[in-house]
């Protein structure tokens, strides 16, 4: 046999080897290979440490009226409407925070990318461009009238 | 609750019948076999959920949650996979949701000494005892803490492994990822462990 590190399926052997559930024949070649590989036997024991020690991890006493509440829940939840129950269900529950999320999100995206198009709309552009050009026209048309102005004879302030 | 005292005795729910059957009967509306159920996996429940976030307040809670969810769901029940796959599948969900929300660490400070520290107060108190006792503790809270060190989904497949026996598949299709996935997973939360345990022993 090959050392677990080697195998295809080391990790699964090792596993399955400390927590005896490999099959007696497969169990005893492994056996047989980590008494002649130190890093195969090291592998083994710190695996068994890690089972051991979990074994200590025990979990509490339920509750003696664990029974009680949950029955009044289930009554509870009996009562409600039925959109209600729905709504207080995990799949409710799981995709209504995404949505959320995923909603404001959009709408900051729509912000920044409308808005600075809608500064560029060409109709708003040409609007602009009229009002310069009307302005500068305006200009012209009162440059043009006082050069006329000048132009024009002047009344003979002289003697006749 | 009825009890199904009017069923005839070929009909009555019973220690020995599997899960599924048992919660097919739930299905039909019998109430005795949703508390046979309650009863065989109340504690094995409420012991992984305990172990996920270390919170006995919370664990109840979720658990109580976790067959809400289970009697809620009896009318759409169809035994496509083991039921045990069904529950570990909601008590993860459950779980993983309660540890995202935070809700675990609400009670951290309670959070827990440990199931077996109140008993051990009990204990007489000669000298000897009390530094066993406090290595004991000292020790058990490697273990916990090794075992909250690990990322979420790893811990869950590392106790339902462990404590629950559930084979590869099951808790790859309660942890809702590939076989191949669960075992990469798998190993890398035992490599951890391995790292942090091994001197314990």
């Amino acid at each position: 046999m090959n050392c677990f590190t080697d195998h295809e399926n080391g990790m699964e052997i090792l596993l399955d080897y400390c927590s005896g559930t490999l099959p007696a024949e497969k169990s005893e070649r492994v056996a047989m290979h980590a008494r002649q590989c130190p890093e195969c036997q090291r592998l083994i024991d710190a695996q068994r440490a890690v089972f051991t020690s979990l074994e200590e991890f025990v979990g509490p006493d339920v509750s003696d009226d664990f029974d009680r509440r949950l029955y009044t829940r289930i009554a509870q939840d009996n009562q409600q409407p039925a959109w209600k129950r729905w709504l207080g269900q995990g799949d409710f529950m799981q995709w209504w925070k995404p949505t959320l999320a995923g909603g404001f999100a959009a709408a900051v995206l729509a912000v920044v990318l409308i808005v600075p198009v809608r500064r560029e709309t060409p109709t708003e552009d040409a609007g602009r461009k009229q009002t310069r050009i009307e302005h500068v026209d305006m200009e012209q048309v009162e440059q043009a009238l006082e050069d006329l102005d000048l132009l024009a004879p002047q009344p003979s302030s002289g003697p006749m | 609750m009825e009890v199904a005292g009017f069923l005839p005795s070929y009909a009555r729910p019973n220690d020995m019948e599997p899960d599924a059957q048992l919660m097919l009967r739930v299905r039909d509306g019998d109430e005795t076999s949703f508390a046979l159920l309650l009863d065989r996996h109340r504690r094995p429940v409420v012991h992984f959920l305990y172990r996920m976030v270390q919170n006995q307040a919370v664990s109840e809670e979720l658990a109580q949650e976790v067959f809400l969810r289970i009697y809620r769901s009896r009318e759409r029940y169809e035994p496509t996979a083991k039921f045990t796959t069904w529950l570990y599948r909601i008590c993860t969900h459950v779980a993983l949701n309660s540890i995202r929300d935070g809700k675990s660490e609400k009670g951290q400070k309670s959070l827990d000494k440990g199931p077996l520290e109140g008993r051990e107060v009990q204990v007489e108190d000669s000298r000897p005892n009390t530094e066993q006792d406090m290595l004991r503790q000292s020790r058990l809270q490697e273990i916990r803490q090794a075992v909250q060190s690990l990322p979420e989904k790893q811990r869950a497949a590392v106790l339902m492994h462990k404590y629950e026996e559930l084979d590869y598949a099951q808790i790859a299709k309660a942890l809702e990822c590939s076989e191949s996935a669960l075992k990469s997973l798998l190993f890398r939360a035992y490599e951890t462990l391995r790292g942090r345990l091994a001197h314990l022993v």
